[in-house]
């Protein structure tokens, strides 16, 4: 069943430029050259009931532009998205009571206020009845382990516990769409494990759709099978995680010490050299020949470890930006 | 509705938490006064009249008196939390959730300044009563003080709406900050909150006439010092709810514009 549904999707936003220096901002008092960016540009794609959807991109790419149109905050320039039958951006009640959006670095909660207190306002926000409240909201804690936390202000709580209450806050009214902007950015190995433990349960076991934007490759890979990938504004991948892998990976990456210096030109032969300093080396190899070459190393050099590996995601998906580019 | 309710505890909440601010700011008003007053000392001193503008010296520091209060009273600051909303995205999650805005504001606004109502209505009870015992110019019955105290709830409605309305300016032009301190001072003057209205003349005050200002500050003050009554009374009250239902409607529709342009800037 698609629950969401995006067509052409635009938009621009206007600013103006200003040269270096005090001179330029005395020209710009009078007359300042207005210039338009499209921060998003012509994204269509539709969203099943139940997925989980990365938005993957570098920084200023549209990621963010995309889910404030998604959740209603922005009016786009152009386009239409369709989302539980709603348009977001008329911000309908009915809309805003079957979704939620959270924020990596904008807080939702009150500041001065202990959590609990702003959940109870949300409570009273979304008119929830106390049973639905209660019950939870105790699940929802038990499963962050943030009992602890829960009458304290918000203020002098850690970034980690914070981003958890977030969380809590965004789904006590049990959304049936999620958008998550850099959920983990600038949290610690475990609480991102945490958090990404917890959304792959919630998503499992609610069906909730979720869309999320992350610069954490891990994130990406441990959570969604499907990433919508853009670049300056424009969608340039819709698909499986795992077939970015195959299309930009056939090759292998083979790290290589040596006990003894060994010339650059007795690897040349073998694959293109990433990396050398005479007992180091790192070379890429074709997929179908590093059988071959890891036994010619093996049999013919010095070697005092061997390790072959994928070339990372991250480096898969560099390689797709930089592609989109040049299709430009 | 019993979000409002919560959004109503949660301003006395902060007001109890920041209620060192507020005392600051009942003696900062202390020191426009001693300055007013010591102008129309000044100015009763070199006039060889016994009134000016209409007033005589003891009207004249009655009034100042009852302006500052009342500009306390129905003062807002709401256009500098609403300006930092608009500038660092705050807006966001009240555009999310099921919650009107301005109906939130209101609430968390009224909340907050509860403990201002109270002390600031007994100075001035205390004020007028005083003045009307010792001048006895006036009667002063239940019914004077009932109308005195609708009057006064009817200009803290209007100036936050006022307020509400200059603070979309926010959306137009980024950091405004510093164009609310001279908005609120300039729609200060032109309430009377710092000397009555008729020291404009007349041509000014025929403009004034036909704006919603003078219905905040003056015509409560000139309630309570008994300058005007009866049918007066009764008129400019019903001029100053049709101003709060004109700006209410502009309000909503300047607000619905602005929506739209709104760009949720960082994060």
């Amino acid at each position: 069943m698609t629950l969401i549904s995006v067509q052409n999707l635009t938009k621009h936003f206007e600013y103006y430029e200003k040269e270096q220096g005090l001179k330029s901002s005395f020209r710009n008092l009078l007359h300042r050259k207005k210039m338009v960016k499209a921060a998003v540009e012509q994204v269509s794609f539709e969203i099943k009931k139940g997925e989980m959807v990365a938005f993957l991109g570098p920084n200023g790419a549209g990621k963010t532009t995309t889910l404030k149109m998604l959740s209603g905050i922005l009016h786009p320039s152009e386009g239409s998205a369709s989302i539980m039958g709603f348009t977001p951006w008329e911000r309908k009640n009915e809309f805003k009571k079957a979704m939620s959006i959270v924020m990596g670095q904008k807080s939702q909660l009150w500041w001065d206020l202990p959590a609990i207190d702003s959940f109870y306002l949300l409570k009273n926000i979304y008119d929830l009845s106390d049973e639905n409240y209660n019950n939870t909201l105790n699940e929802l804690v038990e499963l962050l382990d943030v009992k602890h936390v829960l009458n304290i202000q918000v203020r002098r709580l850690s970034l980690g516990e914070r981003m958890k209450l977030e969380l809590i806050a965004a789904l006590l009214h049990s959304p049936k769409v999620l958008f998550l902007d850099e959920p983990t950015i600038g949290l610690d190995f475990i609480s991102q494990k945490n958090i990404r433990e917890f959304l792959k349960k919630y998503n499992r076991d609610t069906q909730t759709t979720i869309i999320l934007t992350s610069h954490y490759m891990k994130d990406i890979e441990d959570l969604c099978d499907r990433s919508i990938i853009i670049n300056k504004g424009k969608l340039i991948y819709d698909g499986k995680i795992s077939e970015i892998q195959s299309a930009f990976q056939r090759k292998k990456r083979m790290k290589i010490s040596l006990s003894e210096l060994l010339a650059r030109e007795q690897f040349e032969t073998l694959g293109s050299i990433k990396e050398y300093n005479g007992y180091d080396v790192v070379l890429e190899v074709e997929n179908e020949r590093f059988k071959e070459i890891a036994h010619l190393v093996l049999e013919q050099y010095p070697v005092q470890d061997l390790t072959i590996e994928d070339i990372p995601l991250e480096e898969g998906i560099s390689l797709m930006y930089q592609k989109g580019e040049q299709d430009q | 509705m019993k979000k409002y309710l919560l959004s109503f505890n949660m301003g006395i909440q902060n007001a109890i938490e920041y209620r060192f601010n507020f005392f600051l700011s009942l003696i900062s008003i202390v020191f426009p006064i001693i300055i007013q007053t010591s102008i129309w000392i000044a100015a009763f001193n070199h006039s060889s009249e016994a009134t000016l503008y209409g007033y005589n010296f003891t009207q004249m520091l009655l009034y100042t008196l009852l302006a500052a209060l009342i500009s306390r009273l129905v003062a807002t600051g709401i256009e500098y939390e609403i300006n930092e909303d608009i500038k660092n995205g705050g807006l966001n999650k009240y555009i999310i959730r099921p919650i009107n805005y301005f109906m939130y504001k209101l609430s968390v606004f009224i909340g907050s300044k509860c403990l201002q109502y109270v002390v600031l209505s007994i100075l001035i009870a205390v004020i007028v009563s005083g003045t009307s015992f010792y001048i006895g110019e006036y009667e002063l019955g239940i019914q004077k003080i009932l109308l005195s105290v609708f009057i006064l709830i009817s200009s803290c409605i209007l100036n936050f709406l006022i307020s509400y309305i200059i603070s979309a300016i926010a959306f137009w032009l980024t950091d405004v900050s510093y164009l609310f301190v001279v908005t609120t001072l300039l729609v200060n003057i032109v309430s009377g909150g710092i000397f009555p209205l008729e020291i404009f003349g007349n041509t000014v005050n025929r403009i004034f006439d036909f704006l919603p200002f003078k219905y905040t500050i003056y015509f409560p003050v000139n309630t309570l010092n008994g300058n005007l009554f009866g049918a007066a009374i009764t008129n400019s009250l019903f001029i100053q709810w049709m101003w709060i239902f004109v700006i209410y409607l502009l309000a909503k529709l300047v607000w619905r514009r602005a929506m739209t342009r709104y760009i949720a800037v960082g994060g």
